[in-house]
């Protein structure tokens, strides 16, 4: 009975089950787009020529997410391993193996890595190239590689990128949603957080502990990951391992210096080879777009390997003089005793050096700035929208003091160091000139002051639920 | 084929009584043993139960089991037999699960009590609260006061802050002032069986002991936004002596000046 209840009532539904099980199946395993490093979006302003420079050298010296390139250049630990090749042999569909005899003892499992070499070009010219490890035998230091070129034999190579991926897959799987694949803060959740997520690419990072031209030090960003941020949407990864947050670190510090690089070349041609220009030309007549052409190929050839050096080097030294003891920013002088005196001075100053302007008399963050109408400087455009903006373009509050809730850190180090050497890329300058090291104590003390002397918050006295409404409410609407 | 669902319907105790059996060996239990007097109450509880729904679920799958191969073995062509209730059989199936639920509705009561009504833990304890903590997208933020003195619900200039790493002593009854800073959380530390929403706008007292020093996790129990999974914390429960010298040590971190005075002018540190 069973049996032929079965087959009459079940027979067709099953194969249709059949049916919706494949097409999942087909649907859902399918692999997902496949990542790219964005162009930042002045390189548009550039003439087509301009913009197709600017992308190569860019993608030569750091890859594509899914084949990052080791340059040897940078202050990044990559795993490099240097070495020289001794044999080349053909390994057939376009592949060669490599013999290399590495200059250190190395356990480190290349595979996927990127092999930086040098060779010619037709006209002799030295240049600079990357191919990719498919497999590393690591016992007789062979390598099969693919590319369009190859080293010849004795050519020094450097092949690395393994721990650089290390991050890049953490990167991937914590940082992502929010700053982006190219680090340019425009990932899937950007659009909904304010403030928005930092873009690395323009080298700037607020919260650290050195100057304020210098780059955040190693510390600082493996503190920014600790500690995340108050009051945005930069949570702690404290709990992931000291070895997981280092990779992150490097990553985007690798991120930022890509991103740097690249805003650096944009500039060097925006002045005289923008699309403004070509379109002009272009309209004046053919004669005139050859002639800039043959300008920028002049200048090409001529002034860009000189000026690109010049770029990462300054950039590589910088990242590298941040994790140099001596930059970090230190007061001379102990914390002034926090006395009323004291907080006084620091009211007094507060006005004289003008924090009063954006932060306002009180510290609500509403001083006459936030209401006068600024312009961009690099568009010379007056924004919409009267108030503050950081180097993003943002619109930017001034740090209500009287919330208590400090991005920085509230230790009262952070708080110094974000007068002394201020927050860069924002309307905070650095006080250094302004303020001796005692009168910052002052003002540290003044500030910090500030959320507890609310008239209308008394402490220590109510303990009952209302008293706890205001501070609730407060810690809630901070941008 | 009759005998079949006979079989298919016993397979069900059997595979519930083997797969409870080999859980804890597979790490399918609890997460670890009870690490609070609370926790091992509420695991007491729950083995009652589970014995309780146990036997019933084992009894009641034995019996259709039962009466399945009895009603297969006859032949096909028997007639079926009506039957209009059996008053007796209802009473009893009636009333006894009705004792046994009362039974776990009285046992649970002290329990429950022992977890969320305030009276149960003493003034002293609950007016020295060790600690505030913020539940916020994503994250935990904890807010100590600082040595030697009291957690007021208003922040004080002394007070001490920390991220997704809460600090208590073992040993003792503590309680904790819980919020949440934007949407619904809700504070679960698995290990010690403690679960608490922390609601916006609200200010809700938690209390419980933690029997021995070392670390618990602490995580978010309400889906709170798709960063949900990323809202995990580490409680460290240290010695009352540790802990002290821990508050200290956290004291001097955040009021650190970042001064280091030079090796001839050490008599002019403060701070």
């Amino acid at each position: 009975m069973f049996e032929i209840a079965k087959e009459s009532r079940f027979g067709s539904p099953r194969s249709l089950l059949l049916i919706c099980l494949i097409s999942v199946c087909l649907v859902g395993c399918g692999e997902g787009p496949e990542m790219k490093f964005s162009a930042h979006p002045r390189v548009k302003d550039l003439m087509p020529k301009a913009q197709e420079t600017v992308n190569s050298t860019i993608k030569l010296h750091f890859g594509e997410p899914s084949a990052l390139n080791a340059w040897d250049e940078l202050p990044v630990e990559f795993g490099l391993v240097t070495g020289a090749v001794t044999e080349v042999q053909d390994a057939g569909k376009g592949q060669k193996k490599l013999t290399v005899e590495l200059e250190e003892e190395s356990d480190a499992n290349l595979t996927g890595d990127s092999l930086q070499f040098y060779r010619e070009d037709e006209e002799g010219e030295e240049l600079l190239d990357f191919i990719r490890v498919v497999s590393h035998d690591p016992k007789n230091n062979t390598l099969v590689v693919s590319g369009d070129h190859f080293p010849e034999a004795e050519a020094e190579v450097s092949i690395g990128g393994h721990e650089l991926a290390q991050g890049q897959k953490l990167y991937l799987k914590h940082c992502l949603h929010c700053h982006g694949v190219t680090g340019d803060g425009q990932g899937a959740t950007a659009k909904y957080l304010n403030p928005k997520p930092r873009d690395f690419r323009l080298g700037l990072f607020k919260f650290k502990s050195t100057d304020y031209a210098d780059k955040p030090s190693h510390a600082d960003l493996v503190r920014t990951l600790n500690e995340g941020i108050p009051g945005t949407y930069m949570p702690s990864f404290k709990l992931l391992s000291d070895e997981d947050k280092a990779a992150i670190v490097e990553y985007v510090r690798w991120l930022a210096i890509r991103g740097e690089i690249e805003k650096r070349l944009i500039d060097f041609f925006e002045a005289d080879f923008s699309m403004e220009t070509y379109t002009e030309t272009k309209q004046e007549g053919k004669e005139g777009l050859e002639e800039l052409e043959q300008d920028f190929q002049d200048l090409v050839t001529d002034d860009l390997p000189d000026e690109f050096e010049s770029i990462y080097e300054q950039i590589g030294r910088k990242w590298e003089l941040a994790d140099d003891e001596k930059s970090i920013v230190n007061p001379s002088e102990p914390r002034v005793p926090d006395t009323p005196e004291s907080r006084q001075r620091g009211q007094e100053f507060y006005v004289k050096v003008k924090c009063i302007t954006c932060h306002g008399p009180l510290g609500n963050g509403d001083g006459s700035e936030t209401e006068t109408y600024k312009t961009d400087p690099l568009t010379q455009i007056t924004y919409s929208k009267p108030g503050l903006y950081d180097s993003w373009g943002e619109l930017v509050k001034p740090r209500n003091l009287r919330l208590g809730q400090y991005r920085g850190g509230n230790r009262p180090i952070d708080v110094f160091r974000r007068i002394k050497a201020g927050i860069p890329g924002t309307p905070m300058q650095a006080f250094s000139s302004a303020l001796s090291d005692k009168e910052i104590w002052d003002v540290v003390n003044y500030v910090l002051h500030l959320p507890h002397e609310d008239p209308g918050m008394k402490h220590k006295t109510s303990s009952s639920e209302t008293a706890a409404v205001p501070e609730t409410t407060s810690g809630t609407d901070s941008e | 084929m009759k005998k079949l669902w006979s079989l298919f319907f016993i397979c069900w105790p059997i595979a519930a009584v083997v797969i409870f059996a080999m859980s804890p060996s597979m790490n399918w239990w609890f997460p670890g043993q009870p690490a609070s007097p609370i926790g091992e109450r509420i695991d007491d509880l729950f083995y009652l139960i589970l014995a309780l729904t146990g036997a019933v679920f084992v009894g009641t799958q034995v019996a259709l089991g039962y009466v399945l191969w009895r009603a297969s073995c006859k032949r096909d062509d028997d007639k079926a037999t009506y039957t209009h209730g059996n008053h007796k059989l209802e009473l009893i199936w009636t009333v006894i699960p009705g004792i046994i639920l009362l039974f776990i509705a009285f046992k649970q009561m002290d329990v429950w009590a022992e977890f969320r009504i305030v009276d149960r833990v003493d003034e002293e304890i609950l007016k020295n609260p060790v600690a505030e903590v913020t539940a916020r997208q994503f994250e935990w933020r904890m807010r100590y006061p600082s040595p030697d003195e009291k957690l007021e619900i208003i922040p004080q200039p002394n007070d001490m802050y920390q991220v997704n790493e809460l600090v208590l002593p073992a040993g003792r009854k503590v309680v904790i002032n819980l919020r949440s800073g934007d949407v619904q959380h809700s504070f679960f530390a698995p290990q010690l069986r403690v679960k608490q929403d922390a609601l916006p706008g609200k200010l809700i007292p938690i209390w419980f002991e933690i029997n021995e020093p070392g670390e618990y996790d602490l995580v978010c129990a309400e889906l709170c936004a798709w960063g949900h999974y990323k809202m995990g914390a580490v409680i460290k429960a240290l010695p009352e002596e540790e802990y002290k010298a821990y508050l200290q040590k956290l004291y001097e971190e955040q009021n650190f000046d970042g001064f280091t005075p030079k090796p001839d002018e050490t008599d002019s540190a403060e701070n």
